[in-house]
Parts: structure tokens; C-alpha cells; sequence
């Protein structure tokens, strides 16, 4: 008897229907409305990681030996109790939210840029929405990508927000777009920053992601912008979060200033 | 200890990737969004009619007229069926004037504006095929060969005797300033060896082999100055040039750490 | 909004007698350019040949990169075992030695002078003379 695997495989019944052809083509396909050309140039930051960085990240951060390191994880309570038991989760001990396992460095997992996040809060638009236009254009041009909106998730009355007002956009970008947002940082944009120290060792969030802020006026200095001045009267600070494959922030850093960024101050971890 | 001097320009793209790129590069123009004027170049200035001047417009659809390929479907000066090609700049032509010399016609009608003209992608080192000079083969990767005084090894990598209470990193650096001068900036890539070579007797040991002398492989990458030894005989090195000149057993060992480019 | 103004005419409104500030004016122009309005090209139409022949070009890349790719990982995995090979026999000769090659090496960084190729050589493409810091300061 065959045994029936209809509850243990998931069917995308979207592609079985012999309906709407057009809607299930493949994200490559030149035939979907989504097909975006990739390759279009010679990608350098790529073909430099690949060349030289990544046989030295591979050097740098093995350690012979390796043991798989365990995160803090959420705890069980002891049931000492009867009200333990539906009490929530207890939470790792020292921390509210559990860490990711430290797997060892191999081969495999040579940290890696994953993508660059990049965010844009207007505070000013509370007052005047208008502004976040400007911030979505701003983001627009130095990205070269699709850019979202921003908007508040709750009320606050003491800081003037209500929940769902405008008041900023974000972008992500991967790949080749990605790398050439880098390489302009590093050669047109951060060289020009006055007192520019780099990116502080005191940014990261534990898990191999490194974030740093510019001023409005540093951003000014994007090459996009700086050759439209008269258009760029008014422009607003951005966050750039630096997505890795690196386990932990260290590593990171470390495959960071392999792409060119400075960093200061005092490590810690 | 593998010192390198890693690419200044960017690969040399295969034929095949070459024409990939351009078909891919030819289809984002066809895809792309019609290029705003409005934003970049405001009505009546003298910018905007210089880019005006430059960029040729596709002719618009007219009542009557027959248009053999469709009818042209125009929005913000574009012909949405096709690719948008944008003009910022004719072209320079390059011409030979009285003198000889090589001038281009920007520099002809425009003094005041110089051409901009790349450097060359190839150097005097690699016309006289000048192995010590670290400016050759730009696009490569180059490696430190040094060939052996006593010609047991042959071409090799420099190799240092271990002094005592040193870690090998260290060892390696202090090893190659002796070696080749204090005048270069090296930045060794980490204290951890990336191969282990066994000699016995001056060539590559077997694996049951006693009294071997063991050679451990630090990297490093050369930035600035020059590596000087006037008493020994050294070259700069592609993954290839090391792969003729080595012997064989030897280069198996290392290849696999040499960047492919 | 603040800076956008609107202003009253006689009669009915029209392109004519309309008049924005300056403030309004840069707004819409920004609006434009977020908007795919007017600017989307048309869609790709391909015959059923011109598809063929564009995904034997595609898949045809793809199988290029993939073999690329495959070296590239076979590269790296040689280079892991032959670290691990040096650090399992420098663990069994010398305890110093090994332990100073295994400590992590805290606040590595890769040297800014370690720049990304560009696509042509800069005017100076070597620094030949250099003297390093130390010995500069003793003469």
C-alpha cells in the first residue's frame, strides 16, 4: 500500500492550477515582470574578497581544536511550584533574549558580507510629513534600489508620534549594489568626512553585525548628491547596518576592515 | 614565510564573462526606468541644453505616418519599447598633431579642460619582463621566490632557522628584514602556519622519514618598498612563473595556497 | 504641511492661473521621482526562439560560475586541512609554539594601505621608498 504523503509534503497548489501561467514563472525568467539583470559589470569588491580576503579570513580566524560553543539559552523552571507552570519561559541567565551556538571556523563559514541595511529616521517629519519624501528620494539615489517607508508602530504623546504617521525609509541592498555602495563609502565618501575617526569597536550587535551613523552633512558628500546640489539643500542622517556571515562581532570587524572601513577605539568583544 | 604582493587593478574578465556582462548591461537599459531630465537638469539653463544637445531623440508618432517597427510610444523623451542610451559626453577622438604627439579633440577645442586619459594597465616592468620589480602584472597576485645559496631546494620560499623563545610569526618577520632590508612594510596575515613542509636531507621528506627539518608557512602581504638582498637571487612571481620554476613535488605542497589571479 | 502653500484664484482653477511656491514645486518633483509613473519602460516581449536562445545563454553562465565556484571551495578546503595539518604536528613538537600560534590574536586588522583594485593603476603604483617609523625617528 502506498502510504499517503499528502499531509507531509507541502504542494504549492498556486503552480499545479493550470491558471494565470504568467504569475509562475521563475524570478530569473526574462518573461517575469521581475526579471532583473545581474552581471551588467565587473564587480571588484567581489572579485577582491574572493582573490585575497577570503583565504586570509579562513588563516586569521582558525583555532585548532574547536568544540562547538553552546549560547545561553531560556531555562526551564524547576517546578518547585504549581504556578511554574504556566508561567512564561525563563529567560537565559545574565540576558533576556538567547544567543546563537558558536559553531568552529571552517572552510564553510568564512565570514561573508550578507547585505547592507540601511535606515533613515526623519524626526522632523513628525511636524512636517513632506520631509519624508525627501528622505525616500535621499535613499533612493545612493542605494540605487527599491526603497520602503517607514512608519511608527505605536503612540507615544510625550515625543508627538501617533501610531502609523510617516516618519522615515530604509533600504537593503545585496550583491553588486551592495558592493558599490562600500567602495564608495571607502573611496569618496568617508576620506572627506572631517574628523572621520572610523567605525567605534564598541558597535555590533554580538552576532557578527556591525551599524554606524552619518550626519546629514557627510551624507552629503555621496557623489550622487553632491553633483545635484541645488536639489540637496536638506539632507538627513542616515544607520548603516552591515549584515555578515561572521559569528561573532570581532570576526566581523575583521572582514570589514578587509573591505576598507577604520575602526577605533577599545575592544571589548 | 609566503610573502605577496596582492593586485593593485582588477582581473583581466574572460571573453566569455565579457560578452555575458554586455548582454546583461544591454537588457538593464532596456528595463531600466526612463532617466528624470527634469530632476537633474532645470528647464531653460544653459546645462540643460548642452545635454539636450548631446542625447538623440526618437521621432514621435505623426498622424498619418507609417511607422514600419510601431508605432513609437513616447514618455519623458523616450521611446518606451526600447533601450535608453544616455549621452554625457561625445566621445574623444583621438588625433596625432604637428609635433607627433598624441592629443585628443577635447584637448582641442578646450584648453582649460584636460582629457582624462587612464594610466596603462601594463608597465615598463612587464615590457622588460623585469622579475624583481614589484610593479609588474598589476592585475595578479605576486609571490617572494628566493632561490637556494647551497641549490639543494632550488627556487623556493624564503625559509629562516628558528631562533629560541620566538613565536613563529615573529620568527618569520624578523627572518625576512634580515633577509631582505629593514625598508619594506609587510602585514603578516596571522600567527597560525598555513602549511607545514618536512625536509630531510634537503629534499621534500616522505611521510615515515626521521630526522626531518620542518619548515612551517606564515603569510604575509608586502604594501610598500622594495625587497633588497643584493647577495640573493629572488623574483616576483605569478601562481604559473612559480609553477615552471619550482619543482614539481614542491609546488604540489603549495599551490593550493597561490590565488588563483 | 508646513511650506506647502495654497492659494485661492477667481474662478475655476486651472494650469494657467495655478501658482505653487518654490516649496511645493520641490516636493512634487521629488514625488515624480519615486513614482514609476511615465518612466516604466514597456514589457519585455520575447519570441519563443529569442527565450530559447536567452536561456541557453543563462544556464549556459550558470554552469561557468558553478564550476568556478567549485574550484574556489576545493581551493579552500585544501587550505583548511593543510592549517590543520601544521597545527596537529606543531602541537606535538613544541607546546610554546603551538600555543602561541593558536592564541587569538585580539584587535586584528587588515592594513588600510590594503586597498580594493581599481580598474587602472594610480599615478604612484608602488612606494619604493619607504623607511619604516621606528628607524626614521633614530636618524
Amino acid at each position: 500500500m502506498v502510504q499517503p504523503i499528502h499531509h507531509t509534503v507541502k504542494i504549492n497548489k498556486r503552480l499545479l492550477s493550470p491558471n494565470y501561467p504568467e504569475l509562475k514563472l521563475a524570478k530569473h525568467d526574462i518573461r517575469n515582470t521581475a526579471f532583473k539583470p545581474a552581471h551588467t559589470s565587473q564587480d571588484r569588491l567581489q572579485d577582491h574578497y574572493t582573490a585575497t580576503l577570503e583565504s586570509d579570513l579562513l588563516l586569521i580566524n582558525y583555532t585548532h581544536n574547536q568544540q562547538r560553543q553552546e549560547g545561553l539559552k531560556t531555562r526551564e523552571w524547576d517546578g518547585s511550584s504549581p504556578y511554574h507552570i504556566n508561567r512564561p519561559v525563563r529567560p537565559p541567565r545574565g540576558r533576556l533574549v538567547q544567543t546563537k551556538d558558536i559553531k568552529p571556523r571552517t572552510w564553510k563559514n568564512v565570514p561573508q558580507l550578507e547585505l547592507i541595511a540601511i535606515n533613515c529616521f526623519v524626526k522632523e517629519a513628525k511636524a512636517q510629513s513632506h520631509l519624508v519624501i525627501a528622505a525616500h528620494l535621499q535613499l533612493q539615489q545612493i542605494t540605487n534600489s527599491k526603497v520602503q517607508r517607514v512608519f511608527t508602530k505605536s503612540n507615544v504623546p510625550q515625543w508627538g508620534i501617533r501610531k502609523g504617521m510617516p516618519i522615515g525609509a530604509k533600504a537593503e541592498i545585496f550583491g553588486a549594489d551592495a558592493h558599490t555602495f562600500v567602495t564608495t563609502l571607502n573611496e569618496l565618501v568617508l576620506p572627506r568626512i572631517r574628523n572621520f575617526q572610523g567605525i567605534t569597536n564598541k558597535s555590533g550587535d554580538r552576532s557578527g553585525n556591525i551599524t554606524f551613523g552619518l550626519t546629514p552633512e557627510d551624507v552629503k558628500l555621496f557623489p550622487e548628491l553632491e553633483n545635484n546640489a541645488e536639489q540637496w539643500a536638506k539632507t538627513f542622517g542616515i544607520h548603516i547596518t552591515f549584515r555578515t556571515t561572521a559569528q561573532t562581532d570581532a570576526e566581523a570587524r575583521i572582514l570589514l576592515s578587509g573591505l576598507g572601513f577604520p575602526f577605533y577605539g577599545e575592544e571589548k568583544n | 614565510m609566503i610573502v605577496s604582493r596582492t593586485p593593485i587593478i582588477t582581473q583581466e574578465i574572460p571573453e566569455f564573462d565579457q560578452q555575458y556582462q554586455t548582454y546583461q548591461s544591454e537588457l538593464e537599459k532596456r528595463l531600466m526606468w526612463t532617466f528624470p531630465k527634469f530632476f537633474y537638469f532645470k528647464k531653460g539653463t544653459l546645462a540643460e541644453r548642452a545635454f539636450r544637445k548631446l542625447q538623440r531623440y526618437p521621432s514621435a508618432p505623426q498622424p498619418g505616418v507609417y511607422f514600419p517597427h510601431g508605432k513609437p510610444d513616447i514618455k519623458f523623451d523616450r521611446d518606451r519599447r526600447l533601450k535608453q542610451d544616455i549621452v554625457l559626453r561625445v566621445p574623444d577622438e583621438v588625433k596625432v598633431n604637428e609635433a607627433g604627439e598624441t592629443i585628443t579633440t577635447s584637448e582641442v577645442d578646450d584648453e582649460t579642460i584636460a582629457a582624462f586619459v587612464p594610466n596603462s594597465r601594463t608597465t615598463e616592468a612587464d615590457r622588460t619582463n623585469d622579475v624583481l620589480s614589484l610593479e609588474r602584472k598589476l592585475s595578479r597576485t605576486l609571490y617572494l621566490l628566493v632561490k637556494d645559496q647551497s641549490n639543494t631546494k632550488g627556487w623556493a620560499f624564503p625559509a629562516f632557522p628558528l631562533a629560541s623563545k620566538q613565536p613563529l610569526h615573529i620568527n618569520a618577520e624578523v627572518g625576512i628584514k634580515t633577509l631582505g632590508g629593514p625598508n619594506m612594510k609587510l602585514w603578516t596575515v596571522s600567527n597560525t602556519p598555513c602549511q607545514l613542509l618536512k625536509f630531510s636531507q634537503g629534499q621534500l621528506a616522505v611521510e615515515s622519514a626521521e630526522n626531518v627539518t620542518r619548515e612551517f608557512m606564515i603569510k604575509a602581504h608586502i604594501l610598500a618598498g622594495d625587497f633588497e638582498a643584493p647577495g640573493v637571487t629572488h623574483a616576483w612571481l605569478t601562481k604559473e612563473e612559480i609553477k615552471e620554476k619550482c619543482d614539481g613535488a614542491y609546488f604540489e605542497q603549495v599551490a593550493h595556497l597561490l590565488a588563483e589571479n | 504641511m508646513t511650506g506647502v502653500n495654497f492659494q485661492f484664484t477667481r474662478g475655476k482653477r486651472n494650469k494657467a492661473n495655478r501658482t505653487r511656491s518654490p516649496a511645493t514645486e520641490r516636493v512634487l518633483t521629488q514625488l515624480k521621482m519615486i513614482s514609476q509613473r511615465r518612466k516604466q519602460p514597456k514589457l519585455l516581449q520575447v519570441c519563443q526562439e529569442d527565450h530559447i536562445r536567452h536561456e541557453t545563454i543563462t544556464t549556459a553562465f550558470k554552469l561557468y560560475r558553478q564550476e568556478i565556484n567549485a574550484n574556489r571551495a576545493k581551493l579552500l578546503l585544501k587550505q583548511y586541512e593543510s592549517i590543520k595539518y601544521a597545527m596537529e604536528d606543531l602541537e606535538q613538537i613544541n607546546s610554546y609554539l603551538f600555543h602561541e600560534a593558536n592564541t587569538n590574536q585580539k584587535g586584528k586588522r587588515f592594513d588600510l594601505e590594503m586597498r580594493i583594485p581599481t580598474e587602472y593603476p594610480p599615478n604612484q603604483i608602488w612606494l619604493h621608498d619607504y623607511t619604516p617609523a621606528e628607524v626614521a625617528e633614530k636618524k
